[in-house]
């Protein structure tokens, strides 16, 4: 079994590799080089990212101050503006309108045991049997 | 943001040539133990003391040679951990060094204890060195290396070990 190495000798032996490094000529200069340069890049950065931010801001206001109008009360023009009406929000406009919508007709035995006709289906507008609808399928109008 | 006044920069700027004129030798030997060659070692101190400047710049640094020192050895522990990547997906080693004065520096890593040195775990060889080499009490390389004065102990026990084999029980 080896005994640990003397802490002196290690010291001595460590002082003794290394005494023939030196300080390269030229290394403050680098040095000072290498700061300037990480300056101008971090500035660069700076002004990119307030450019960037100045920029995300006028893009947010400009959105801001065209969707208020095209609020409640510029619906009137999505007829007459083709990409208006292709917009999610003239669509669900669509959906919620109350000339369409389906009343819930209940299957023929809740409508039997109920005793009166509201699910009847006389209201009820179908759909053509190509299209797929965006909402549940109703059930057969009950016969009575 | 800090905004400082050119008398702060320039008192920042003096204490930074102090430390370069003072420490800079120092801590390149100290890097050249931990990382084993001379050119990663320049790269290691070169790169310390620009963030060191960059921190003197914007703020007061309490204790600057300390800040110095424990950059060097997460920057020596990088380095390291840097190679063992480049080493695992190098197709072929290096080739031979050509200039004198990188024969010199080949000579620095060949020494004996340079090699034993990087052949034992990184922070053993940190805690040795740190211990023996930049003579610091146990308790202050154990606040550098982020551990308990336990282990740092243990650290320098078990590198003595090593070393003692590598050094001394060789034929």
């Amino acid at each position: 079994m080896t005994e640990p190495l003397n802490p002196d000798r290690l010291t001595r032996l460590m002082h003794d590799a290394v005494q023939r490094v030196n300080v390269p000529p030229g290394t403050l200069d680098r040095i000072h080089q290498g700061v300037r340069r990480r300056r101008a890049v971090r500035h660069a950065g700076a002004a990119v990212l307030a450019a960037a931010v100045i920029a995300g801001g006028s893009v947010t206001a400009v959105a801001v101050a065209s969707g208020g109008a095209a609020g409640p009360g510029a619906t009137s023009s999505a007829g007459t503006n083709p990409v208006a009406e292709a917009t999610p929000t003239s669509a669900l406009a669509d959906l919620a309108a109350p000339a369409r919508i389906q009343p819930y007709l209940p299957p023929p035995s809740l409508s039997s045991v109920s005793g009166n006709n509201v699910g009847n289906g006389s209201g009820a507008t179908q759909l053509p049997a190509s299209s797929t609808p965006p909402y549940r399928e109703m059930p057969p109008a009950p016969s009575s | 943001m800090i905004i400082e006044s050119p008398n702060q920069q320039q008192q920042g700027l003096d204490e930074f040539t102090t430390l370069y004129v003072g420490h800079y030798q120092q801590l390149l030997r100290m890097a050249v133990l931990l990382v084993g060659d001379m050119a990663a070692a320049e790269d290691v101190v070169q790169e310390a003391f620009i963030r060191v400047h960059h921190a003197l710049d914007c703020r007061p640094v309490n204790a600057p040679l300390a800040y110095l020192r424990q950059t060097v050895v997460n920057l020596a522990r990088s380095e390291l951990r840097r190679r063992l990547i480049r080493l695992r997906h190098a197709p072929r080693p290096a080739p031979p060094a050509a200039s004198a004065e990188e024969g010199a520096c080949a000579a620095i890593s060949r020494q004996e204890v340079i090699q034993a040195l990087r052949r034992i775990p990184a922070r053993q060889r940190e805690a040795v060195v740190l211990r023996y080499w930049a003579d610091l009490p146990e308790a202050e390389i154990a606040e550098l290396m982020g551990v308990s004065t336990g282990a740092v102990k243990s650290y320098i026990s078990r590198a003595m070990g090593k070393l003692g084999l590598l050094l001394e029980g060789a034929p």
